[in-house]
């Protein structure tokens, strides 16, 4: 290639690495900021914005009710999902496509269908209102597709053999279960579990249709200020989530090796 | 494994997806064609009526589908020199992947904030251009079909980006080693490495457009309320509860995404 063109070449990712990275750097700047409003370039640097998120009694409340959320989302999910997965890879189940179809759906289908479906549920037919329960429940449904298709896909990889040996040896099934396929299989439902519990925990869509005055998450809690209000201290949270999102990415580096699996939905 | 155990192994996942997810999708269907306010008045199309019959929803519906195609399509164009860039400058694989699936795992509100701070009338973009183009207005991005596609266009490029890595990375090494030995660069790329990745092309295309068809909280934070698409109706006609409008427009969204979906997972499992 000429010499000209592998310097457009090299311009042009770094141009696409720059815009990828860029709205994440200016809110970690901007965070830093020592003005009273958001300006740029900030006139100076401290960390009064980052001292207020502390002071924040909301925000704090709201932090902590997503991390239940998905934590109690990831386990019922996890109880859902792994049996689900054994089913669908080792029972010669009838349709098991369409089975299959639906146990991955509820990422394929709009946020604000499933968020709006459940709304009505609860008002209509159940004729109660939205709560801590409900929310989890909502959350426990986005969070089986990853257990699913993690547990699935470390399943399908397993030596089958290994399983075979230890059946005749005489363990029943629970034990075959308890003993030989599940430690083989925990690291990916482990991985798959981290992911649903991220995915739980940055959701906004369906969070946002069955938020109560008792049960509104983080994202919900930011969502709301980001489209009233500008103040710095929203920065300082942004820039918060930015450091958890990027140590989660560290994380799952760590866990499920350099495959990304595709995430689904916004 | 006997279909019993499976089917009791399947039990738990029903006990969870019944209730919390397949009875409420029958009902907000049913909720569409019930007449608003009573029970027992029947059922009837009108809400799908008056959304097909009003200017205003189907400029919200032509919206919804024309942002998610040319998101799509500007994506596939801005990613495919990208991930053929990556797979011939291998040791900068790694970390330009990295700087472009950072954004994956931040919170959606978190990245936009940064865009919203980034396209303000006073930000960084806008002290840019009126430093190229003295005098001129600031660009009013924010509240904008320009700021949404940004954005948009920011948040699904990694998913672009990866399923068209991911099926470049599959075409076997010798195949473009051979290439190579035959053609100049540019032909290379368009008569072997293009139509070897179009599954991955077609993947990352069709979930790109999905997903920004189906985008709530992008065009709701950068509109503005000023920026109408299916989903953020449906929001709107939520909190007005007028949830048989609401529940139409979702029907109408879900029978134009399905297809795509069913043709995301087709590419999927048609990729190498």
């Amino acid at each position: 290639m000429s010499h000209t063109g592998r310097w457009i070449g090299r311009i042009y990712v770094l141009a696409v690495a720059g815009f990828s990275v860029s709205p994440l750097l200016i809110v970690i700047v901007l965070s830093f900021g020592a003005d009273d409003f958001v300006v740029f370039p900030p006139t100076g640097f401290s960390l009064r914005w980052y001292g207020a998120l502390l002071r924040d009694g909301e925000l704090a409340r709201s932090l902590a009710l997503s991390v239940e959320v998905a934590a109690a989302a990831a386990v019922i999910g996890l109880f859902a999902g792994v049996p689900a997965a054994l089913a669908l890879d080792r029972a010669r189940l009838p349709g098991r496509g369409i089975l299959q179809a639906i146990a991955l759906s509820p990422l394929l289908l709009p946020e604000v269908l499933i968020g709006l479906a459940l709304l009505q549920f609860i008002l209509s037919t159940l004729e109660t209102s939205p709560s801590f329960l409900t929310l989890v429940a909502a959350h426990a449904v986005l969070v089986f597709p990853f257990i699913v298709q993690f547990a699935g896909a470390a399943l399908v990889g397993l030596n089958l053999e290994i399983e075979d040996a230890a059946r005749t040896l005489g363990a029943h099934p629970g034990r075959l279960f308890a003993q030989v396929t599940l430690p083989a299989i925990a690291p990916s439902v482990a991985a798959g579990a981290l992911f649903g519990f991220i995915f739980s925990f940055d959701n906004v869509a369906i969070s946002l249709f069955l938020a109560s005055p008792g049960a509104t998450t983080l994202p919900v809690t930011l969502y709301e200020r980001a489209t009233y209000s500008n103040d710095p201290s929203l920065a300082a949270a942004a820039a918060t989530l930015i450091y958890l999102g990027l140590g989660a990415a560290v994380l799952l580096r760590r866990f499920s090796g350099p495959a990304v699996p595709a995430t689904v939905g916004q | 494994m006997t279909r019993r155990a499976g089917l009791l192994l399947l039990a738990p996942a029903l006990l969870l997806l019944l209730p919390v997810f397949l009875v409420p999708l029958v009902i907000i269907a049913e909720t569409s064609i019930r007449g608003a306010g009573s029970l027992d008045s029947g059922w009837t199309l009108a809400a799908y009526r008056q959304i097909l019959s009003s200017r205003y929803f189907l400029t919200a519906l032509v919206r919804t589908f024309g942002l998610g195609l040319s998101i799509a399509t500007l994506n596939t164009v801005l990613a495919t020199p990208l991930a053929w860039w990556l797979i011939r400058n291998p040791r900068w694989k790694l970390p330009v992947t990295a700087l472009v699936a950072a954004p994956l795992l931040v919170n959606v509100v978190a990245r936009l904030e940064g865009w919203q701070l980034l396209l303000s009338d006073s930000g960084p973009v806008n002290a840019v251009l009126s430093a190229l183009l003295p005098g001129g207005q600031p660009v009013l991005f924010l509240g904008s079909t320009l700021g949404v596609a940004i954005a948009l266009l920011h948040i699904m490029l990694p998913y672009v980006v990866l399923a068209l890595l991911a099926a470049m990375q599959a075409i076997d090494p010798t195949v473009l080693d051979a290439a190579d030995t035959l053609a100049r660069p540019g032909r290379v790329f368009w008569t072997v490495a293009l139509p070897l990745s179009l599954p991955g092309l077609a993947s990352g295309f069709l979930l790109a457009f999905t997903l920004a068809s189906a985008s709530f909280v992008i065009p709701a934070v950068i509109g503005g309320g000023r920026f109408n698409t299916f989903p953020t109706l449906i929001y709107q006609d939520m909190l007005a509860l007028n949830t048989p409008r609401a529940a139409a427009l979702a029907m109408c969204l879900l029978a134009a995404l399905l297809p795509l979906a069913w043709a995301v997972r087709r590419t999927r499992n048609a990729a190498p």
